[in-house]
Parts: C-alpha cells; structure tokens; sequence
C-alpha cells in the first residue's frame, strides 16, 4: 500500500517536472541567471541563486493557474530570491568586519575581467541605486526583458517602468562619469 | 549633443554588462544545469518523504503510547504515595462532587433532622447543614496549603483565647466533625472494618476552619 502510493508520489513529481510549463520555464535559465548575475554581481552566487529560482519555481508550480502568466511569474520568483539573498548579504556584511569569504578564483583572464577597474565602478553604481530602481535596471539590462515583462514582473504601469528605467541609467551614467573626471 | 553624449556613455555601459554577462556565462555550467537541478528536486522529495513518514509512521504512535504510560505511573504515584492528609481531602472532594449538590444535602439533612426531633422528643439530634457548608468550603483552602508545603499545621497563635464554655462548644464541633467524617466518608469501611480514626492534623485543620474560618 505504501510503495504504490510512494510510486504514485513519484509519478505525480515526475510529471510536475516534465509538465509542458516547468520545460517552459526551463527553457528561460539564462535570462534567470542574467539577473541573478545582475543582482549578486558574482557568477558564482548567480548560478546557485539559478538553480534556487528554479527548485522554488517547481515547489510552487502547482499554485501557477495561468500557465500564460508562467515567464512574469518565474522572473518575479527570480527578483524575490535575488533580493532575499541581497539582504542576506548586507546582513552578513554587517556582522563581519571582515570579509572571511574567499575571492572567486577564476582562471587568469577571467580574473583579469572582473577585477576590471570599470566594472567595479559599474558594479558599484548598480548596487547603489535604490531597490526600486535598480530591480528595473537589471531586468532590462541584465535579464534583457521588455518593459511590457519588465510592468508584469513587478506589477507597475509600463510608464512606470519607463522612468523607473530612466533615472538608473543616468543615476549609473553620472557615477561612472565621476570617476572619469577624477581619474583626468 | 548632450543626447549623442549620454547615447555614448550608455553604449558603454551595455558594452560592460555584456562583457560582465560573457564572462560569468564561462563559468555558468549551463550543460548539466538541468540533472543537477533534478538532482536537487530528487532530494528534496527523500526529504520530504522521510518526513511525512516520520509524521505518519510509527513514531508517534510510539510517542502517545510512552505518553500515556508515563500519566498512569504519574496517577499511580499519586495515588499510593499520596500523603494521608491527600487521600482524605480527596475523598471528601469526591464525596461532594457525587454528592446531589450542597443545597439538596443539607435540605435532606435538615429533614433528617426534623423528623429525628419529632420521633424521640427531647433527644440530642445533630443538624449537619452549617457543618458540612463549612468543610465543604474549606476543602480547597486544605489542599492549597497541601501543594504550598504547610500542610494542616495547627497554629496556635491565629487562635483566639477561649472560656470554658467556648472550649466546650469546640470540643463538641470536633465531635461533630468527627461523627460526620465517619458518618460519610468512611461508611462503608465502618461498616466491613469498624470506625476509622482520621489523622490528627487534618481533623485539626478543619476543626481550624470550622472555629477561626
């Protein structure tokens, strides 16, 4: 009696897995891992905050009822975990004077890359934005998606989106400018 | 102009997120993402499998049982290594709570008590009414003082001085009480094993209440 329930279990698992809108979603890993990039800054922490996105997307596909709705609805689970783990760091940040986590060793170009002097300062200009701005900046710039996704996502008018949008750019423009300057 | 040097300084940043994005794709195992994550699901559901058999499985049947085990032995205990004291405010919580009620017992204790009067003029009749309100009243009084530790202490000093007349009224209401524990508490072991002599601190605890409470 237990075991055909157990294989009634996994049965019922296996199809949740291969349900036609959990391949949907999987068919969206890389815009995930685009704005999971865009929000930890570390590709490392994007693909756990990947894999993360997608195990609460399975937990919770039941309760998706319009499988039309399935891509907003992925990217709005993706944001959720991305901030949550953004707060978890600050958090973590706070209570450790010092930084004890070892720096990514990438090979050496990649390295090279990262430790790039603008992309620091990108990085930095991004995570100072405020939250509301900053989630419609990685989501167009990062996760590339369009202002119509972009509203849905976030569940804000597409004008909203718009200046929302507008005000991250310059915010990022005028601090990369800045540094210019003091470099010249 | 500015427009073309904003347009400029913007292209450059999506030329670095791209660069950023290129980077971290290297490194995003992008091939096996799909059985790892299967994995993780896969784990996840053994978890959850444990636990809802945890849940449903014998454990707490186990658990209810060791329960139910552990509150005999504990009325067990309470039972036989009960003080005396205990037993006996027991039994007379008992006995008022299968009693009818406090109001019908005295009512048929104060017709018993007429009708004895009619029947045999001029004897000493007892009537209980008054007497068994007061131990009735003072039974959660005695056992406050059993689970506080100062269990049925005579104390001499809340007593007031008496006459002789006084001390003779007492002596009587020990009577009273006394004939009145034996009379319904104890009757049927009266009846199989003889009277039976209540302890000298509880019979002093209520004479307590009945004079001072």
């Amino acid at each position: 009696m237990k075991k055909e329930k157990f294989h009634k279990d996994m049965a019922k698992q296996y199809d949740r897995y291969n349900s036609n809108t959990f391949e949907e979603l999987m068919s969206y890993k890389e815009s995930v891992f685009r704005i999971c990039l865009g929000f930890s800054k570390d590709p490392l922490d994007a693909e756990e905050l990947t894999q993360e996105v997608f195990l609460k997307a399975y937990r919770k596909i039941l309760s998706l009822d319009n499988s039309n709705l399935s891509k907003g609805w992925l990217f709005k689970v993706a944001k959720n975990t991305c901030l949550d783990y953004v707060k978890k760091k600050r958090l973590k940040r706070l209570f450790q004077l010092k930084s004890n986590s070892p720096s990514v060793d990438y090979n050496s170009p990649e390295k090279r890359v990262i430790q790039n002097e603008q992309l620091q300062i990108l990085k930095k200009a991004v995570s100072q934005l405020s939250k509301k701005n900053r989630e419609v900046f990685i989501l167009k710039e990062y996760g590339h998606l369009s202002y119509e996704e972009i509203a849905l996502t976030l569940g804000v008018k597409k004008g909203t989106v718009m200046s929302r949008l507008n005000r991250a750019r310059q915010a990022v423009m005028n601090q990369l400018r800045e540094v210019d300057d003091e470099n010249k | 102009m500015r427009i073309n040097k904003n347009k400029n300084n913007f292209d450059n940043i999506q030329i670095l997120i791209r660069q950023e994005e290129e980077e971290a794709f290297r490194i995003f195992r992008k091939s096996d993402f799909s059985a790892r994550l299967k994995e993780r699901i896969r784990a996840e559901g053994k978890k959850n499998r444990f636990f809802a058999l945890w849940i449903k499985g014998p454990i707490p049947i186990l658990g209810a049982a060791l329960l139910i085990v552990i509150g005999g032995v504990i009325m067990a205990m309470s039972i036989f290594f009960s003080s005396p004291e205990k037993s006996e405010i027991n039994a007379i919580e008992q006995y008022f709570q299968n009693a009818p009620g406090i109001q019908s017992l005295m009512k048929s204790e104060e017709k018993e008590h007429r009708d004895a009067n009619v029947k045999d003029k001029g004897s000493e009749s007892i009537f209980w009414g008054e007497e068994i309100k007061k131990i009735y009243l003072s039974v959660p009084k005695a056992r406050q003082s059993l689970v506080a530790g100062t269990a049925l202490i005579w104390d001499e000093k809340t007593l007031p001085r008496f006459d002789l007349r006084q001390k003779m009224e007492i002596l009587i209401k020990e009577q009273k009480l006394h004939d009145f524990l034996t009379k319904y508490l104890k009757k049927d072991e009266e009846e199989e094993n003889g009277p039976k002599n209540f302890s000298l601190g509880f019979s002093r605890f209520f004479l307590h209440e009945l004079i001072c409470g």
